[in-house]
This record gives C-alpha cells, structure tokens and sequence, in this order.
C-alpha cells in the first residue's frame, strides 16, 4: 500500500505542475484578445476616466505576469479588489472574481456544479449499463440479429449530434407524449423523485449516444477474451457459460472500459456544453458559454482550469482502479 | 485388462469453415483403465488435441462430434450441456499445455482451484479455498497455504503448471486428460512434473490420456501407445509394441527422429519428408502414402485403397493401419 501512496503523491504534484502551466497558457490566451473586459465593466456612454478606474478596479492596468501572480496569490490568501466601502473580496481560495455576475468563480463554479454532475453521473451509470450490457450480448450472439442490432445501435449513436437526438426527445417525449418535463431542473435535496424525472431525458440522450463506443469496445474486448486459453479452462472446469462469461470473460474486459469510462467521465463533469443548452440547465457548461459570450476571462479561466482538473483526476483514478482491477500491475 | 473407464468408439470430429468441412478426427477408437495411462502421439494437426477436446465436450460450436465417448458405458457424446457440466472438471479432468495462459491472470490461484471444488461441491468460499491449499500443497507447491493468494504470474512455469494439474485434481477424477503438460518446460521441470503425474495418478488410480509428441517421455510412462495421422489412428498397442515392434511406416519414422541411449548411436536422427496433410485433403487411400519411403514394397493400393488398422504380432492389441503386411525393414 505505501507504494500505491507513493504513487497517488507523485501523480497529484505532477498534476499541480500541469495545472500551472494550463492557468499560465489559459491566460495568455485571452489576455492576447484584442478586447478590453474593463470596457463592458464601463457601460455606455464609457469617458476614459472611468475607464481607468474600471481597470483599476478591475486589476487590468497592472502587467500581465502580474495579473498572473495576483490570481496565483488569491488562490492560497483570497483576493481584494478595490479599497473602503467599494472593496470586494474573494475569499480563498479565489480562482477569480467575475465582475459581470459580481460572484467568486469558485463560487459559481460550486453553485453550477451539482447540476453538471447530476446530468453526468447519471448519464455515466445508464451509458456504462447499456454500452457493456449490449457488447457483451453482442460478442455472445457474433454474426447473429442481436450482434447486428447492437452494433448498428452503436453507428447510429456515434453519428447522431447531440443537440438533434437532444431535441427530437423533447419534442417526442416532451410536447407530443408529454411524458417529462421540457427543461429546468430540481435539486436532489429538495425532491429526489422530481430531480430524476427532470433529468431522464438527457440521461438517455447522453447514455444513447456516448453507448456507442462502450458496445464497441465490449463486444471487440469479449470477443478477444473468449478465444483466451483461460476461458477454455473454466469450461473444461464445469463452469457454465454464465459464470464463463461474466466472472472469467468480464473481468479483463473491465479494465479497458473503467479506463475509457473515467476518462469520458471526468471529460462531461467539466460541462455537457450542448446538452445544458438543449435541455437549459444552468451548469458549467452554460457557465462558460455565457463567460466567453460576455468577455468574463476570470470565468473562462476559472472553469477550463476545473475542467483540467477533472482530466488530472480522471486519469489518475483510471491508474488506480488498473491497478486494483489487474493484479499484473500492482503485484509486479 | 481392467474394465476400462474411458472408451472412445469411432470418434469423429468434422468442424464447418468457410472453406467447407474439415474432418479432424475421422473415426479413432481407444480406452482406458483406471490407473493406466494411454498417451496419444503424433504431430501438430494429426487430431490428438481434438480427439481429447471432444472427450472434454469442449470444442467450439461449429465442431460436430459423433461416435461414441463412454465413461464407465455412459455415452457422453449428445448429452445434454447441463449434465456434461456436471460430468467436466468433476468424473474428467483436464491438464493444459501452457499454464500461464491456462490460469486466469485476475484471479490468485487458490481461487481457481477452489473455483473447481466449488462447482462441483457444495461448500463454502472458505472451506474450498482450505481445500484449494491442501490440494497445491499435495502436487508440490511451498507454503501452499500463504501462496495460494498469489497471482499465476508471480509463480515460475513448473510451478504453474503444478497448479493446472492441483485444479484438474482437486475433484478427483477418474480420467485425467494431460494435453502435452510439458512442452512449455524446461527439461528438469518436464521430468518432476512426469513424476507428479505419475504419483497422483497411482495415489488416486487415475486413468490418464497423455497427449504427447515427445515419445521420450511417452516411453516412460505410457502403458498403450495411439498413433495418431492425419485424423486416423496409424497404429496402436503397447508401449513395447510400438517401441520394439512398430508395423507402421509413420511410427518407425517417429522413432528414428527420437534420439536414444538405449541403442549404438546413429550417425544422424533420421527425420519424415515432407509434412502432414491438412485434414480432409487425402480422399482416397493412405494418407501417410505421399511421405511414406515403402510405397514401392506395395505399390498401387497404397493410392487406391485406404488401409484399416489389422492385428499385429504383440502382446494382444497391437494393431497398424498399413498394406504392408509384414515389419518393414527400417530404412536409414
């Protein structure tokens, strides 16, 4: 176990690094547009006065590098803007101050993120189901209807976008069966029955098209599996073809899929960009479209820097669920 | 002889493939006596692990198996898939040639030993797994009970293939079927794992089908020797029968290509021309007839007529399938 400690440590400041570098990137990249966020700050008519004081304010007339150091500071001590009565603070950690929303971005990130992760988890446990269910069912039958039907399942899912899959089902099940609701959405916390049947249509929508690779990758990985010399000897023990199937075949099937699956899923918890807009759920994806829309950099910064985050996790569970799920990695 | 355990009668194994039907076995018959050990030899492709594999009731579905297969009078060839499971691992077991890939990599080894107990008996996960290290403790395993928590591939491959034959033993069968259980090995680890054999076949009076193409180690532990070529058996008898009174042309050439101590060294192993037929491609005649160097001591009906196994001078059943009535010289 220490060394699965040792490991973790490793992966964790190695990650801090990366994230370093992509909040230095982040910056750079929207401080080269060629446009001034203390100029919507000014309103209309702006007179330059105010202009500057906006930029002040704002901490936009200081230098870049020091703009960079400022956001780094906020994030161990929080962040001050202004002075008297007019300051505003940021506590930390502070990954910025959107002055459009006049919020912290790690507050709006917080307020944003259960409504993301609700779609995404959800989504995440259907497509698993569905995607490994289906494969397996799929390498089991090869060549037969069930295979076909899978695997055609599969082509249309990956070829589908999003937002028309998004808007066929509310149409369908929306307005013309009217069988749940066509947007908005409850928290868990205040009626989990009303959170759920908000959410069903774009669970099924993520589940259905993000299956698809999940069918594949199962049915090709089963497939492979049962053609091993291990699954020969289960059969050749008296197992039957359940248990070959699912406690000898499953289980190195599993490890590609939880690696694909982490991935996909620390991917959508950074914000299901179109299908929040489909269904209008104000998540993180909605969050940093209205950011980049409204020039709000400390937003943009703050949330693509979650999303890296998220990444940074992602592969770092996807290492260690490996290396719980194949004995061959962790007992070297 | 005693009764025998295992009788096979005019076995045959025709697999359908995109190129039509494939005969791989074409009608074997062979028996077994519990204690014995019957070896079945020939080259790759001469139908010997099919032959074993159709005894399993293992074989792939598009293999159609017919004759006979009798453990003690009950014919297993058509019984139902879920009284031949009961009959697999448990009353037949089998040993694999290479034991890193016949051992599931995601399970430790007293699991699958114990997984074999536990299918066939009706205990707890606690006490088959007892049962699991008594049994690797009995084929050799040190510190059986602390190892058997570990990985295949944390054993070496003798030790390995030491678990293959605990979980092939583990129910005790009454016929154990070893497809080549050396040939990954090193010489020294072959002989102890021959001996392991030999031990736990004469502790439980096992009856063992040893699948070989190494007639060294066939000669020291074989009572009744099957030649097998080409899906048909060439010749058959005892081990003296074949070693000092081989009638068929393809076993005195198996011989030749063995090295020996036991006779005045020749200058060079002899070897067989050519190489062995794919199955279903001699329609007519002797299949051995295009490599065999004493066509000419018969002449047309080696081409025209397919010869069926005649009794032989020998101890009882030594039987070849050859035109050539008589021992033929051996050609250098």
């Amino acid at each position: 176990m220490p060394d699965l400690v040792w490991f973790v440590m490793r992966r964790l400041f190695a990650a801090v690094l990366v994230m370093l570098a992509l909040s230095l990137a982040v910056y750079l990249i929207f401080y080269a547009i060629p446009a001034d966020p203390a100029h919507l700050a000014c309103g209309k008519p702006c007179t330059p006065d105010r202009l500057e004081q906006a930029r002040h304010f704002m901490q936009l007339d200081q230098s870049t590098l020091q703009q960079y150091v400022n956001f780094l500071k906020g994030v161990f001590v929080g962040r001050t803007f202004g002075d008297g009565t007019a300051a505003v603070h940021c506590n930390a950690p502070c990954f910025g101050y959107s002055f459009p929303l006049a919020r912290p971005v790690t507050t709006l990130i917080m307020d944003r993120l259960p409504i993301t992760a609700s779609i995404a988890l959800g989504a995440a446990i259907l497509w698993l189901l569905l995607g490994v269910s289906l494969g397996v069912i799929a390498a089991l039958n090869r060549g037969r209807i069930l295979d076909r039907l899978s695997v055609g399942f599969a082509l249309i899912g990956v070829s589908t976008p999003s937002f028309l899959l998004g808007l066929l089902a509310i149409l369908v099940f929306g307005f013309w069966l009217n069988m749940v609701p066509v947007n908005g959405y409850v928290p868990l916390t205040e009626s989990p029955v009303d959170w759920a049947w908000h959410l069903i249509t774009p669970w099924i929508v993520l589940a259905v098209l993000q299956a698809a690779a999940y069918i594949r990758l199962t049915r090709s990985q089963m497939l492979e599996e049962l053609n091993l010399d291990y699954i020969t000897t289960a059969r050749a023990k008296g197992a039957g073809e359940a248990r070959v199937v699912l406690t000898h075949g499953l289980r190195g099937v599993l490890v590609p899929i939880i690696t694909l699956f982490g991935l996909d899923l620390g991917a959508l918890l950074g914000g299901a960009i179109i299908t929040e807009k489909v269904f209008s759920m104000q998540g993180l994806g909605d969050l940093l479209i209205s950011a980049v829309g409204q020039l709000d950099v400390a937003v943009v910064v703050g949330v693509t820097l979650f999303s890296a985050f998220l990444i940074i996790l992602a592969n770092l569970f996807v290492d260690i669920v490996h290396g719980v799920l194949d004995p061959r990695v962790s007992h070297g | 002889m005693a009764e025998p355990v295992l009788e096979v009668h005019d076995l045959h194994v025709t697999f359908t493939t995109e190129h039509g039907l494939v005969p791989a076995v074409d009608g074997i018959d062979f028996a077994v006596a519990p204690g014995q050990t019957l070896a079945i030899v020939g080259e790759s492709g001469s139908g010997k692990s099919v032959s074993s594999t159709a005894v399993m009731g293992i074989l792939p579905s598009n293999a159609d198996v017919s004759g006979e297969v009798l453990l003690d009078g009950r014919q297993l060839v058509g019984l139902p898939a879920d009284e031949l499971r009961k009959i697999r691992g448990n009353d037949i077991a089998m040993v694999f040639q290479d034991a890193l890939s016949a051992l599931n990599p995601y399970y430790t080894v007293g699991w699958q030993v114990a997984e074999a107990y536990r299918l066939h008996h009706d205990v707890s996960k606690k006490a088959a797994f007892r049962r699991a290290a008594e049994m690797l403790d009995r084929v050799g395993i040190p510190d059986a009970a602390r190892r058997a928590n570990s990985y295949p591939h944390e054993f070496s491959g003798g030790m390995r293939q030491r678990v293959v034959i605990a979980m092939a033993l583990v129910n005790d069968p009454r016929v154990l079927i070893a497809d080549e259980p050396t040939t990954a090995l090193d010489v020294t680890v072959q002989a102890q794992i021959m001996r392991l054999l030999a031990d736990v076949q004469e502790e439980f009076g096992t009856a063992l089908v040893l699948i070989s193409h190494d007639l060294g180690v066939v000669a020291e532990v074989a009572d009744d020797i099957l030649v097998m070529y080409a899906g048909r058996a060439a010749e058959r008898g005892s081990v003296r029968d074949l070693f000092f009174r081989a009638a068929h042309p393809y076993s005195l050439g198996l011989l030749g290509a063995m090295p020996r101590v036991d006779v005045p060294p020749k200058p060079r192993l002899t070897t067989i021309p050519g190489s062995p037929p794919s199955p279903g491609s001699i329609t007519t005649g002797c299949p051995f007839q295009p490599r065999c160097a004493y066509t000419h001591l018969v002449g047309e009906r080696c081409i025209t007529e397919r010869p069926e196994l005649t009794p032989r001078p020998g101890e009882g059943n030594h039987e070849a399938a050859c035109h050539l009535g008589r021992r033929p010289e051996v050609i250098l």
